[in-house]
């Protein structure tokens, strides 16, 4: 899929409806997980992101290639999304962590005294704690799995800038996450 | 990734197996699903029908002779009669050589 994406791009420039669906499939969930960490509601997650394919599909016949992946235009959009919806809901906080870690997955454990131990609840308070900028670069790297090359070009910020980024994202994490032994 | 940025990747890579609940596709490509849903239940009553229809008459095409009601009736009831009546005959035949063969014909006179 990956090579296909600039034919599929440039196809749904053009008006192909197949193509922009095909590009919708590839990227609808790392969009949906990148707002859900930033919102933290599920629901505010789903509007905001179908708002994204939504201002995607009106406006991708302006879309210029820059160089930059097709993803990180839509991260891009997304990020304004976001930024639009907290100036919105000014009175409304983010998302309140006592419900969102019910929407984390089972699988997110630790082995403390040879059983699992749930994290989710402790994950995200961990989150909370993090500033929007740190909750993306922890969303991209350690959740999408990306290097700090992809980041850097998603986001539009020098490697550098992100590796500092993360360093203190994951010292304030340590901070609010209980000592278990992560790597058992 | 060093061996704190590993820790982080191995707790919080779970969180990529979230997926969205709803099926928003179908509403921004301008084909709802739920439409789509809705239009094969309604292409199934309307050709539900023409399905009846068929199984009739395959039905019938496997059956060749069929019942012609009242005719069919009125042949049924006459040989009805016809067997009662042969019934009734051979009954006294019966009837008859009983009561020769016991030589009560005097009584029965």
């Amino acid at each position: 899929m990956e090579n296909n994406i600039p034919s599929l791009v440039e196809k749904a420039r053009n008006g192909n409806r197949y193509a922009f669906s095909e590009l919708y499939k590839e990227y609808y969930s790392p969009i949906y997980r990148f707002v859900l960490i930033k919102t933290r509601h599920k629901e505010t997650a789903e509007d905001i992101t179908q708002s994204v394919f939504g201002k995607a599909l009106q406006s991708v016949s302006r879309y210029k290639d820059t160089g930059a992946p097709f993803l990180a235009w839509l991260y891009t959009i997304a990020r304004n999304l976001c930024i639009d919806y907290f100036k919105k809901k000014k009175d409304l906080l983010p998302g309140d962590p006592d419900l969102f870690w019910q929407e984390l997955p089972d699988s997110i454990c630790v082995s403390k005294d040879g059983r699992l131990e749930d994290m989710r609840e402790a994950v995200a308070r961990a989150l909370l704690v993090l500033t929007d900028e740190q909750r993306e670069v922890v969303s991209l790297r350690f959740i999408e799995d990306r290097s700090y090359a992809e980041i850097a070009t998603l986001l539009g910020k020098s490697e550098e800038a992100l590796r500092a980024l993360n360093h203190r994202a994951m010292k304030e994490m340590r901070k609010v996450l209980p000592s278990y032994n992560f790597d058992d | 990734m060093d061996k704190e940025e590993a820790q982080f990747s191995k707790l919080l890579g779970p969180i990529r197996e979230l997926r969205p609940s709803k099926t928003l596709l179908a509403r921004l490509i301008g084909l709802d699903e739920r439409k789509a849903t809705t239009w094969h239940a309604l292409l199934w009553y309307a050709m539900s029908p023409v399905v009846a229809v068929l199984i009739i008459f395959l039905i019938k095409a496997s059956h060749p002779v069929e019942l012609d009601t009242e005719s069919d009736m009125m042949a049924m009831t006459t040989e009805s009669e016809a067997i009662s009546k042969q019934v009734d005959v051979d009954l006294r035949a019966i009837e008859e050589d009983n009561v020769s063969e016991l030589g009560l014909e005097e009584i029965y006179k």
